[in-house]
């Protein structure tokens, strides 16, 4: 970092914010990469490297990485971001906030140093064991005082709608994380413990949990960005705010009752099976409202689509929202999950909703921030942006498109019986079958990951202060801004 | 009282928020608050400099 790439301006703790960004970038590769790698083990098994970098270690590793280092750091940024400027104060605490940057840091070294060595809960999106599930505690309390006391000093008397999205994630989290980790440790210095709860009411909390992650970390927390970066980006007010309110209330209403649509057909009872899958289907409703309600704010302005990527990445993260979330309450039907649970349709699904909603989201509120935090008047390139844009898209099409043909491929193999009665296909028969697919997935992941190093390189060359001379025509990112900061003017 | 309540808790739960959740909805729907949510909707766009 320059000296000229610092904030002057008092008003606002920029300085945590911009740690934010470099996390969450760092991590988007990071955990993109460890993707690519569990993927190519799938379609090459000779890959897993004993005991270390196995599938089944490395896979947390890349969903903890790309959930909660790479979407997580996000959450953190952007909300720092977003409440200061709408709530028209700096952050609340001091040095609290550059507590919850390097506490967050640590808590996710101390898990993936856990992952690789073989500590974990066995629990899906929550394999730390207590001693970091405890660190995180502390982090997350103090995460929460900074917001909440950010949010009660504020100068605007209302408090935009953003932050309620913001802050039913942060409250929520917190909650689920408690509920989920009822533990026992087996010794003090000992890095094994014991969940208290056992049996399927352990499976139950297990996806109230996992579910409820899905719902309040990667969906209520990115809504919070998209409320705020799709107005600001496209300089018109969000459709309808009463909308945006009513989205709030039922999403946060409904969401918290769809968690047992993951153990259809298990030990659970039936009327706990059904009502998830009804909740479920309800949330086609406030899904689909504030997906409306993030395109339609482009309402009369739709040339800015055609000019501006940074732009388009937030309003095919907002196309990808609605699709990821029509298909969802489509798979809790019990009927449809009969085909599609424990296939690789699960996993096209969730990769449609990361990669397309989560990621595009993230790039295009990344893409709005870091120059606006080191004080340049433009990205690097809009040219790379854009390149970024289609490598991604086409990247997310193979994988998910691949996820399908597989996953439904595998379901019917699964099922289909000659006629004896006899299971027409062994299990290695439906995996050689599935190879292909695998490659193409392994190829999509490539292709998205390649797209983020674009955006990293973009960001370091904006952030030293350069512009691409050839596609701009003019001389100097860091001229006449970076001078004016230096002097104390604004930008 | 409270033993009722106790005893049909699903049922005051649904009702709670069913009645809040209608309440709200009715309540940001009320006819001319048209104006102030579209102020509302504008604060992200009134920021000063450094936004």
């Amino acid at each position: 970092m320059t000296a000229s790439s610092v904030t002057t301006s008092p008003r606002y703790n920029d300085d945590v914010v911009r740690l934010f960004t470099l996390a969450t970038t760092f991590w988007g590769v990071v955990g993109l990469a460890a993707g690519l790698f569990i993927a190519l083990q799938l379609a090459f098994p000779q890959l897993n490297i004993e005991p270390f970098l196995n599938f089944g270690r490395l896979r947390p590793l890349h969903t903890s990485a790309v959930i909660f280092a790479f979407g997580g750091n996000a959450l953190f940024a952007t909300s720092y971001y977003i409440v200061q400027r709408t709530c028209g104060v700096r952050l609340w605490g001091g040095w609290l906030p550059t507590f919850t940057f390097w506490g967050y840091q640590a808590f996710i070294v101390m898990a993936a140093i856990g992952y690789v060595t073989g500590v974990t809960q066995s629990k899906e999106y929550a394999e730390p064991e207590w001693y970091a599930d405890l660190w995180l505690t502390v982090v997350w309390v103090a995460y929460f005082l900074v917001y909440m006391m950010t949010l009660v000093t504020r100068r605007e008397s209302h408090i935009y709608v953003a932050n309620w999205f913001f802050l039913s994630f942060i409250v929520t989290v917190a909650i689920l994380h408690l509920g989920n980790n009822v533990e026992i440790p087996v010794s003090l210095l000992g890095a094994k413990s014991y969940s208290v709860p056992s049996g399927v009411q352990s499976a139950m909390i297990q996806w109230w949990y996992g579910h409820n992650a899905v719902g309040f970390f990667l969906t209520s927390g990115f809504l919070g960005m998209m409320y705020y970066f799709i107005p600001k980006r496209a300089g018109r007010p969000v459709y309808s705010y009463r909308l945006s309110i009513l989205h709030f209330w039922s999403l946060i209403f409904i969401y918290i009752w769809a968690g047992p649509h993951h153990l259809h057909y298990t030990a659970l009872p039936d009327w706990a099976q059904t009502l998830g899958m009804t909740f479920s289907i309800m949330l086609w409703m406030p899904s689909w409202g504030g997906m409306i309600n993030g395109v339609m704010t482009l309402s009369g302005a739709w040339n800015k689509l055609r000019e501006d990527p940074v732009l388009r990445f937030m309003i095919i993260s907002v196309a990808f929202y609605g699709m990821s979330t029509f298909e969802g309450p489509l798979m809790s039907i019990k009927s449809v999950n009969a085909l599609s649970h424990y296939t690789d349709w699960t996993i096209g699904h969730v990769h449609s909703g990361a990669l397309g909603w989560n990621g595009f989201i993230t790039f295009g509120a990344l893409y709005y921030l870091v120059p606006k935090l080191w004080n340049r008047e433009k990205l690097y390139s809009m040219k790379l942006v854009n390149l970024h844009l289609w490598i991604a898209t086409i990247g997310i099409v193979l994988y998910i498109s691949a996820m399908w043909v597989s996953g439904i491929m595998q379901g019917l193999m699964w099922r289909s019986y000659d006629e004896m009665g006899f299971l027409e296909y062994s299990f290695v028969e439906t995996v050689m079958a599935m190879h292909p697919f695998y490659v193409i997935r392994a190829l999509g992941g490539l292709l998205y990951l390649s797209g983020s190093l674009i955006m990293a390189y973009n960001f370091w060359r904006t952030i030293r202060g350069d512009v691409n001379e050839k596609e701009y025509g003019v001389s100097g990112n860091s001229g006449a801004a970076d001078k004016a900061i230096l002097k104390g003017e604004p930008a | 009282m409270i033993d009722w309540i106790t005893h049909n808790a699903g049922l005051v739960g649904l009702l709670f928020f069913f009645v809040f959740f209608t309440i709200m909805a009715l309540w940001i729907y009320r006819p001319g608050a048209k104006g102030t949510y579209q102020n509302l909707a504008n604060i992200p766009l009134k920021e000063g400099e450094n936004d």
